[in-house]
């Protein structure tokens, strides 16, 4: 899929900033503003009235995402969560902030990945997807030969965790999962169908820097649409803020089971 | 809130270092409408159609309110064919999903639509289909109703009709009632009753096409059946006193009713094949305004017997009354969704009536509307939407609001009052 040559990277490129930027000309706010049945003759005609939206925020809020889809997320994920991380580790681990040329004589792709990183944020998805590639594969590979050994090490963690460094990363775990379930309800539009006791669960899988990579469905609602919604915000949400680190990406985000159980539904 | 979900997700910590892998609950959602694009259907005849197809489909998924077509300015593309369609350009706009299809003359004067449904962000055709019909608009509400079917999964109503009355002052103390069938939309609107005298509750036989209404037109209010398609008129009633609020049964063989021959406002149900009544209720207290439950088995009724309007079960077989209403000290006019789970009614409340529902199931009990002087809720076959009466600028008009509540759908009339709406049953 993005084996293609660097020309076709480039016209998505363009094709999408292109729309981008006409996203912001021709801001499809108007859908909303429509009245569609305008000059009915008939006896009697339809007019949606905009009826206190139980979620106003959301509403409002939904023009900007579409807007911002791609800088919005990066923005997150981008240098905040990332230069703390960082610098708390320094101490304990040899990762110096990005004194790149240090790791590169350990570890070469790992710090091809930051570089890389850095462009994301600030461009759209397509350049990521196309000019990454490369390296997100070199880095899964290192990540594959990193995880045997983390998996032995994991056993010590929990016992750890419970000491030192456990206090810090879940504190940040949980912002992150806090990020990640803001980004996913955003985006979720339930059905009328959709009804309070419906749960679906679905298994994301992640690349690192939070990129979608695949989502199945782990357990059905029974509903169809109920779970056709769910995917949906998960594919729109597109990419996820994850932690920058490649060690608690892996730990705890390379796969996350996501469930959807509405308790904000009227019945 | 927050504070239980990382509370939950503490815990799953805990076992997350022996599973590495995370739960994330989402319990939160936007409500919004859903982006759809209906792109306009192909047509490769030489003359002009007379109807729109793709605008008819997106106003009735707008006016569902759970989509948001994509105006057509806004499509940077106009496909026609599957092979034209490319994900990114609707992708960009975050619509959803996207319709698209052909029109094709078929022999005898109709056309038939071709039409495909595509998930957006799933990069996937999730539907392909046809509809045939003679009348353009007839189609564009067949195509509506199975994309609402297949996004929703609950059946459209775009093709049921509605019943309602309209007053116009022709002059002091000089009125014209109509009694009106129109699509749901509004359109192909008929007129099948004229009458200086008022005419009240019109109601649909479960066979969609008689109807039952109180007319004046013999000076005494009486109960009539009426062929909408024949215009053939038949009495039912005209006893002495109030002959009023027919509801026919779900078999359409009886008919509930309000009858004061014996004294004072009583339900009784007669069988129409041979004209024989029975009375159900016998309490001194008024009891009026009957409606069926779904199996048949009960009638919902309003009575005035706790000492304030409630409404009221009675099972037909053993008489058995159970009320129903307990939240405030006016709750009329019953209407069930199909499947016996929700109870319509109007509700006062501070002097003022609304729309409410009740769920019969949970027990829960929700004003919908924010309208003065609702009245008359009946409730679509797919129990999506409510439609009722309201005052609007001094005038009646009719007005639609979604069972939660989340949508509210004007109906502005053209001229005079409109009251009394009935939503008819699947057709």
């Amino acid at each position: 899929m993005f084996e293609r040559l660097d020309l076709s990277a480039l016209i998505k490129s363009v094709l999408v900033h292109l729309g981008v930027i006409s996203m912001f000309f021709f801001s499809w706010k108007s859908a909303e503003d429509v009245v569609l049945p305008k000059a009915m003759p008939q006896h009697v005609t339809a007019v949606i009235i905009e009826k206190k939206p139980q979620p106003p925020a959301p509403q409002k809020a939904a023009p900007p995402p579409p807007k911002k889809p791609e800088p919005p997320k990066p923005e997150p994920k981008k240098p905040e969560p990332k230069k703390p991380e960082p610098k708390k580790p320094e101490p304990k681990k040899p990762e110096p902030k990005k004194p790149e040329p240090k790791k590169p004589q350990p570890k070469k792709p790992e710090p091809k990945k930051p570089e890389p990183k850095k462009p994301e944020p600030k461009k759209p998805e397509p350049k990521q997807e196309s000019v990454d590639f490369s390296d997100i594969l070199k880095s899964e590979m290192k990540q594959l030969d990193k995880s045997p050994p983390k998996k032995v090490e994991p056993k010590p963690a929990p016992a750890a965790a419970a000491t030192s460094t456990s206090d810090k990363e879940q504190d940040e775990i949980q912002e992150f999962i806090g990020l990640i379930q803001q980004t996913i309800s955003r985006n979720w539009v339930r059905p009328p169908s959709a009804r309070t006791g419906m749960v679906v669960t679905l298994r994301i899988n992640l690349l690192p820097g939070g990129e979608l990579n695949d989502v199945n469905i782990l357990k059905s609602s029974g509903n169809a649409a109920f779970d056709r919604s769910a995917l949906a915000a998960v594919q729109k949400a597109g990419r996820f803020p994850v932690p920058e680190d490649p060690i608690k990406f892996n730990r705890n985000f390379r796969t996350l089971n996501v469930r959807f159980a509405p308790d904000d539904l009227l019945y | 809130m927050f504070v239980r979900y990382f509370l939950a997700v503490f815990l799953a910590l805990a076992c997350a270092a022996a599973r590495a892998e995370l739960t994330i609950e989402i319990t939160k959602g936007m409500d919004n409408a859903v982006p759809i694009a209906i792109v306009p259907f192909g047509w490769a005849q030489p003359n002009r159609l007379p109807e729109d197809v793709s605008a008819i489909v997106s106003a009735d998924l707008h006016r569902s309110g759970q989509f948001k077509p994509l105006d057509r300015a806004d499509m940077l593309s106009r496909p026609t064919e599957a092979s034209q369609v490319f994900y990114r350009d609707w992708k960009v706009l975050k619509t959803e999903y996207l319709v698209i299809g052909k029109l094709i003359p078929v022999d005898g004067g109709r056309y038939r639509a071709d039409f495909q449904i595509f998930d957006v962000f799933q990069q996937r055709p999730i539907k392909s289909a046809s509809v045939t019909s003679t009348n353009l608009r007839a189609l564009a509400h067949g195509v509506s109703d199975i994309i609402y079917l297949t996004l929703t999964g609950i059946r459209g109503a775009f093709s049921t009709r509605i019943l309602y009355v309209t007053m116009e002052r022709m002059g002091p103390k000089k009125q014209r009632y109509r009694l009106y069938v129109a699509d749901v939309d509004g359109h192909n609107d008929r007129i099948i009753l004229e009458s200086p005298e008022p005419i009240l509750s019109p109601t649909w036989a479960p066979n969609g096409r008689h109807v039952a209404y109180v007319s004046f037109q013999s000076t005494r209010p009486s109960i009539y059946i009426q062929d909408t398609v024949t215009g053939r008129q038949q009495k039912i009633t005209g006893f002495p006193g109030l002959n009023g609020a027919p509801s026919f049964s779900p078999d359409g063989k009886q008919l509930a009713m309000v009858l004061s021959k014996d004294g004072n406002p009583e339900i009784y149900i007669m069988t129409l094949a041979n004209g024989q009544l029975r009375r159900l209720t016998n309490h001194y207290a008024i009891d009026t305004e009957p409606t069926w439950s779904p199996d048949g088995q009960s009638i919902l009724f309003t009575s005035e017997r706790g000492g304030s309007p409630q409404i009221y079960r009675q099972h037909i077989a053993s008489g058995k009354v159970e009320r129903l209403t307990f939240d405030g000290n006016y709750n009329a006019r019953p209407a069930l969704t199909p499947d016996g789970r929700f109870l319509a009614m109007v509700h006062r409340s501070n002097g003022v009536f609304h729309i409410a529902v009740k769920d019969l199931v949970r027990g829960t009990f929700n004003v919908l509307t924010e309208t003065d002087l609702d009245e008359s809720p009946s409730i679509a076959p797919n129990a999506s939407m409510i439609l009722y009466a309201t005052l609007h600028g001094g005038r009646g008009v009719l007005s639609a609001v979604s069972l939660d509540g989340r949508v509210n759908v004007r109906l502005p009339s053209r001229y005079g009052d409109v009251r009394e709406p009935s939503w008819s049953p699947f057709l």
